[in-house]
């Protein structure tokens, strides 16, 4: 995975389901392969696909030992990649999350995750929390921080 | 800033919103929503809609209402805190699927207002006793098994037995009743709904009729979902004083929908694999009929069982027959001896039937009942092939032209004064003569209709019986 992970796939949320899916279709793959009868081999949701086509060749995407061996790399990844907590005033639409998905993705690390959360005090801008930074780019911040320039312009209104 | 509108419009009236965080088809887990509760409806991003229902500590299980899969990071916004449908006499004469939208091309639907979808039944005080009969058209269901308006009546049987027909039947002999029927189809081909349809616009019943629908081919929560709106449909109409009937055909596919979601989530499965509240499931529905005390509306239940190779003892059966309040069933055996409607009348029954009939119709129906248990043990006797007694030669007698008398085809359909004189005129024979049994129907189809239920009714029984007798010569 060191060409960094699927845009699809940006939170640990996500990576957790991924995995489980995975480990789920590994599982059904290798029962196939002992000659199990009546199995059915699950329809991977187009996340794990991206992530089966990122994490390994084309050719390994039926080999059960390939997608464990994918697995184990992501439940490191999970463990060591870092998660970036991105606070919005409103709900974002899947456009704007994939935009400062990718953007942080091209400045940290490509592996970096993203939790995206709501909260309306925050009145607009962005919030962005590492493990121990927080980047507080709201307009809240923005009004605490200059009062005066708020009620300057308010002057002139 | 969002594609869709509506979803738009409810994220900015702040509602609580929340994110997908796994998929699986049906089933979708959204870390956030804050506030939902169960069977709250949820909008995602596209459009699509989601039913809650299981919430935890920070997520909230929600079932899909389309096929579309949708994916990991789109946002779910709270549309309902309860799931309501749209409701209103607007709907009657339309077809419409689950989510209320119109499938019949007909423009918009016009509804006046919504009521939930899930909701407890009227309690006893809010009740009153059963008392008019629901008149089926169809001889053998009227005379031996009366339905009446309230009542919760099973329909068991194979597939291709004749239990649509039958349905279709009652719904037909509705169109100039005044009664509404709620026809819910629930995972059926578009072919049978289509043949329903065409058949309902051909007999005009189409304009009693609120059909919901929900298709083979759409999502399986639709399945699950279907009589619940039927339900609630039929409950705003009875509570506005109308006589309705809900059919729900069938309800072993929303019996099959229930247990494949609910093995989805991974609910434990119990007998025949299906969810623990299997009965909740179907009680809860069907408690939602009777005869309300004020305004004296009623609601009568028609639901449908599948009973493979005629096996009543499987578990869905069983458990719909001790919620109802009786039961016809509709016998293989029975339709492959020519016998239709194939109504098994030793195991059909029909627990408050009695209370509706006159004492005519009550002296005849016992009597029937009577006669045709001769006939079956006459019949037994008969297959050793040695000579009958004249009794027994006059029971089998009796027995086969009762049998002919209640040999209906789809497009027959009898007032209870004709199924009276037919039956009447068939006993007074009492198998010793011959009955022209196709005159006698005529006959009885002219006069019936005409004749009130008070009229003496013996004068033309044996006027009928006079003129459908078929001399033999010696």
């Amino acid at each position: 995975m060191d060409s960094g992970l699927p845009a699809r796939v940006y939170s640990p949320d996500h990576l957790r389901f991924c995995l489980e899916e995975l480990e789920r279709y590994a599982s059904a793959l290798l029962r196939a392969k002992r000659g199990a009868h009546g199995v059915e081999i699950p329809e991977l949701s187009r996340e794990s696909a991206a992530l089966l086509d990122a994490g390994i060749s084309a050719n390994e995407h039926d080999d059960p030992a390939a997608i464990a061996r994918l697995g184990q790399g992501l439940v490191a990844l999970l463990q060591s990649a870092p998660v970036v907590g991105v606070v919005l005033a409103a709900p974002a639409p899947m456009a704007l999350k994939e935009e400062l998905v990718a953007w942080l993705r091209a400045n940290l690390t490509p592996t970096v995750l993203v939790e995206f959360h709501v909260d309306p005090d925050i009145a607009g801008g962005i919030v962005l929390r590492s493990i121990n930074t927080i980047y507080d780019h709201s307009f809240r911040q923005h009004l605490l921080a200059n009062p005066e320039r708020f009620t300057r312009i308010l002057e002139h209104v | 800033m969002f594609e869709n509108q509506a979803f738009a419009k409810l994220i900015a009236e702040g509602r609580p919103s929340g994110e997908i965080v796994a998929t699986n088809q049906l089933l979708i887990t959204v870390r956030g929503l804050e506030g939902v509760g169960i069977n709250s409806l949820v909008m995602f991003e596209n459009g699509d809609r989601g039913l809650v229902r299981a919430v935890h500590d920070q997520m909230a299980e929600i079932m899909s209402l389309s096929t579309t899969r949708l994916r990991l990071g789109t946002l779910a916004v709270m549309d309902q805190q309860v799931y309501q449908t749209a409701v209103g006499e607007g709907l009657v004469g339309r077809i419409i699927n689950v989510l209320g939208e119109p499938l019949d091309g007909k423009g918009p639907v016009s509804t006046s207002g919504f009521a939930p979808v899930f909701r407890a039944a009227p309690g006893i005080i809010e009740r009153q006793a059963l008392d008019t009969q629901l008149v089926t058209g169809t001889a053998i269901v009227d005379s031996l098994f009366p339905f009446v308006l309230g009542q919760r009546m099973a329909v068991l049987g194979d597939s291709k037995t004749g239990k649509s027909t039958f349905l279709r039947q009652l719904a037909n002999n509705q169109t100039h009743s005044g009664q509404v029927i709620v026809y819910v189809l629930v995972a059926k081909r578009q072919v049978d709904i289509d043949m329903l349809v065409a058949n309902f616009e051909e007999t005009g019943a189409i304009k009693n009729i609120i059909m919901v629908v929900a298709s083979t081919f759409e999502a399986l929560s639709l399945s699950y979902l279907a009589p619940y709106v039927g339900c609630a449909m039929a409950e705003y109409l009875w509570q506005q004083g109308k006589d309705v009937i809900a059919i729900y055909d069938d309800l072993s596919n929303h019996a099959k929908a229930h247990r494949e979601l609910s093995l989805l989530a991974e609910v434990s499965p119990g007998r025949d694999s299906y969810p623990g509240d299997m009965f909740y499931a179907h009680s809860s529905l069907l408690e939602r009929a009777g005869k309300l005390s004020e305004g004296g509306g009623t609601l009568s239940a028609l639901p449908v069982i599948l009973t493979p190779s005629d096996d009543i003892t499987a578990y869905l059966p069983t458990t719909v027959m001790s919620i109802t309040d009786g039961q016809v069933i509709f016998d293989l055996t029975n339709f492959r001896k020519g016998v239709r409607p194939a109504v098994n009348v030793g195991l059909s029954v029909s627990r408050v039937g009695g209370s509706v009939q006159t004492k005519a119709w009550k002296d005849l129906s016992s009597a029937l009942f009577k006669k045709l248990a001769d006939y079956r043990q006459a019949a037994e006797f008969a297959q050793f092939g040695s000579e009958l007694a004249p009794d027994t030669m006059a029971d089998l007698s009796l027995g086969k032209v009762i049998y002919e008398i209640y040999k209906q085809g789809p497009a027959e359909i009898y007032d209870l004064n004709s199924q009276y004189l037919m039956l009447a005129t068939a006993l007074a024979g009492a198998g010793k003569v011959t009955l022209n049994v196709p005159a006698l129907k005529k006959m009885a189809m002219e006069k019936g209709p005409s004749m009130k239920p008070d009229d003496d009714f013996a004068p033309v029984v044996q006027e009928l019986l006079k003129a459908s007798t078929v001399q033999v010569q010696a």
